[in-house]
């Protein structure tokens, strides 16, 4: 169980002010890292957007649980974590970093302020040391103190849009992702690039393999949509069962000649000896 | 992008050379990766090596894999040459870039049978090949095939060595392909655990985990006591997969037939006696005071009573750890379904143990005897039991005001002065305390997934256990 995560937010009127924010990459390929701190900024200043005032939510997104805590006042903190991490631990978490937050930091500088101006230092500590959940925190003391705010779960980040709004449009017009981020997005939505080249690779060597394969097919098989040669060859499969049916119909339906035919040469026979 | 054959040609050679030199550069190697990027920015190598890690930049993968590919399979067809360092080289790229392709290992397995690479190349290809690509099978499956050749020849020396002349050359050698084993075994172990750290549920690492110990450590008591203990932190972070659970049953399963047969055995030798003291002291905590009661019994029977004493410790252990996840992380599955093989191996052994006390030379008197010198041995091991159920109780105390109201601890002071009166020495699984577990989850907790796993566990408790007593 693993928190990736922790950051700070004001939640203005229009966009959420990202006030400070700590990760935990460590599992993560070493390439990818930078994107996905990116996207994982990106994601939980949507998220504070998207939740309403004096609300906490747990939002789904394949394997990785993110949860929200937007205060009466606006300061908002998200944590994401795997789908193993208790859920109650992390708002435990999100209250007391909360808490603690409003006390060391103004709340003037929460509109405008940013990570490099806030002063705030404790949230990589509490970040590394609530990766142990059971450490961490007093199992208990989180059911008394915490309020009858029901914890609103959202199984996609989908369901947190608006209508007609769709993510590929806010990753590709976010000014907090970089070029390479937008790439890797895209790398994560369509099928993986590798994939897909040794599928065609792996076509074409059954074409040097097998020379022999008739071409028609060779070409259908490495086209990029499959769809239309799926339906020319369905509808000449049908077209040929079609055929055998109406032979097989007009064998049955038509007169037996034959017998006839057999006696007659028969007779001929006898008469001639 | 439109490049011409011979550009890709010359990017691709380019491709290979920089990524052989990269791993002469740097023998330290320990992760690859894909770098997303679009665009080539011209003349620069699309090979980093940043700390320690590989990196290809994603714009070439589309021209560097089909003509590798390509070339490797116009090699197998011998419509094309290759020497045997251009086919490593070119093996190499390609693996790393997509482990899943046979033929390429196997085009390694020939260059290794002829010596032209080293078994130890192979495995740290495959390694770095892993941190990518997690489940690959081929890569497990070559890389159990390389560890068989590895065995092979370690065998092979091993068997030359009558032949040898001087006894000092020869415990040297045998210590010597010993500790590469060792080594060897503990270099598998650390493979299995990062690939199980980066997939969820990792089943080739975990089954490959368990080939290695069946293969390279059978019989070794030791190394499965210290795999216990050393995945017992890791499956108590990662309380949802099901493959690290089942490799904590195996090895349960096996300690029980090691020790098991080791107890059998009439002629019980001192070492198994002294390694069994040492587990129970150590898993214990204290050194047990009956030293001076083995001397005086004979060793067959204090074998016996020995191994019993530390599986009984085992099984404690076990429960006690699944009860504390349960109890910690409601909900998860898993830890049902491993409580109950822990039950079920339990349940097992503890029929099998009852049969062969009936069996016994000594007839009747044996198993009243076995069954109070239970009680005898383990006093000193008992009071441990007592002693870590009370720590346990009051560690849970100590970790949160809730454990009190939890109907799970108090089980525990009611069952053993239940134990006190009948055999089985406190602590060890016994279907009342379970009963008595599941009651206390049902009654405190609230999550639903938890009650249903709850009830489920009862159930087959009064079909499967009671049924077949």
């Amino acid at each position: 169980m693993k928190l990736y995560s922790l950051s700070v937010h004001h939640k203005g009127a229009t966009k959420a002010n990202l006030l400070k924010t700590a990760h935990d990459l460590s599992s993560f390929s070493f390439f990818q890292r930078s994107s996905i701190q990116e996207f994982m900024t990106f994601t939980s200043a949507l998220i504070v957007e998207r939740t309403s005032q004096g609300s906490r939510a747990s939002v789904k997104e394949q394997e990785y649980l993110c949860h929200v805590y937007v205060r009466n006042d606006n300061l908002s903190a998200v944590v994401i974590a795997d789908t193993e991490y208790p859920q109650r631990v992390c708002f435990t978490l999100l209250d007391k970093v909360l808490e603690e937050f409003s006390r060391q930091v103004d709340s003037i500088d929460w509109p405008s302020g940013s990570p490099e101006t806030i002063n705030y230092k404790a949230l990589d500590i509490h970040l590394a040391k609530y990766q142990n959940p059971r450490e961490a925190d007093a199992m208990t003391k989180v059911q008394a103190e915490l309020d009858e705010t029901k914890i609103i779960l959202h199984n996609t980040m989908e369901s947190l849009l608006e209508r007609g709004e769709k993510l590929d449009d806010l990753v590709s017009k976010s000014e907090v992702l970089g070029t390479q981020s937008k790439a890797f997005y895209k790398t994560m939505v369509e099928p993986d690039m590798t994939l897909q080249l040794l599928h065609s690779v792996h076509l074409k060597n059954g074409s040097i393999a097998a020379a022999t394969r008739p071409s028609l097919t060779e070409d259908s098989f490495i086209s990029s949509s499959g769809i239309v040669p799926g339906a020319i060859a369905a509808t000449m499969f049908i077209a040929l069962l079609l055929a055998l049916y109406a032979v097989l119909w007009k064998c049955m339906v038509s007169p037996p000649l034959r017998k006839h035919s057999k006696v007659r040469v028969r007779v001929k026979r006898r008469t001639s000896v | 992008m439109a490049e011409s054959e011979e550009e890709v040609d010359v990017l691709v050679q380019r491709v290979v050379k920089d990524i052989t030199n990269a791993f002469k550069r740097n023998p330290n190697i320990d992760e690859i990766g894909v770098i997303p990027c679009p665009e080539a920015r011209y003349n620069r190598s699309p090979i980093v090596l940043v700390e320690n890690k590989l990196g290809v930049e994603s714009w070439c993968v589309k021209f560097l894999l089909p003509s590798v590919h390509n070339k490797l399979l116009l090699y197998r067809q011998r419509k094309h040459w290759l020497d045997r360092e251009a086919l490593a080289d070119i093996t190499c790229t390609l693996l790393l870039l997509n482990p899943d392709f046979t033929t390429a290992w196997n085009v390694r397995k020939e260059l290794l049978q002829c010596g032209a690479l080293s078994p130890e190349k192979d495995l740290y290809l495959g390694k770095l090949a892993l941190t990518k690509f997690p489940k690959s099978p081929e890569t497990w499956i070559h890389r159990r095939w390389v560890l068989q050749q590895i065995l092979l020849q370690s065998s092979g020396r091993s068997q030359k060595d009558p032949q040898s002349e001087e006894e000092r050359a020869d415990g040297e050698q045998s210590r010597r392909l010993n500790d590469q084993l060792a080594r060897t075994l503990h270099q598998e172990m650390k493979v299995c655990s990062d690939a199980a750290c980066r997939y969820p549920s990792n089943y080739n690492a975990w089954s490959h985990r368990i080939w290695v110990l069946q293969h390279m450590a059978t019989g070794n008591v030791k190394v499965f006591h210290d795999e216990l203990s050393s995945t017992r932190l890791w499956v108590s972070m990662h309380v949802s997969d099901h493959s690290g659970f089942h490799y904590r049953q195996y090895l349960l399963k096996e300690l029980i037939a090691e020790l098991s047969q080791a107890a059998a055995s009439t002629t019980t030798t001192t070492t198994s006696t002294g390694v069994l003291q040492h587990m129970c002291s150590t898993v214990a905590g204290i050194s047990p005071p009956h030293h001076d009661q083995a001397n005086g019994e004979e060793a067959g029977e204090d074998g016996r009573q020995l191994s019993s004493t530390a599986l009984l410790q085992l099984f404690h252990q076990e429960v006690e750890l699944c009860t504390d996840l349960i109890q910690s992380f409601p909900g998860h599955e898993t830890l049902w379904s491993h409580r109950r093989h822990v039950y079920y191996l339990w349940h097992d052994w503890r029929r099998e143990h009852k049969h062969q006390c009936h069996r016994g030379s000594n007839g009747g008197s044996e198993p009243d005897r076995l069954e109070n010198g239970d009680e005898g041995p383990l006093k000193a091991c008992a009071q441990s039991p007592a002693g870590l159920g009370e720590d346990g109780v009051n560690g849970q105390r100590h970790a949160g005001e809730a454990m009190e109201v939890d109907g799970a601890s108090l089980p525990d002071p009611r069952n053993s002065k239940r134990l006190k009166r009948g055999a089985l020495p406190p602590g060890a699984p016994a279907l009342p305390s379970e009963h008595g577990f599941v009651s206390g989850i049902l009654d405190s907790d609230c999550d639903p997934e938890q009650r249903r796993f709850a009830l489920a566990y009862r159930k087959w408790l009064d079909t499967v256990i009671v049924q077949h007593p």
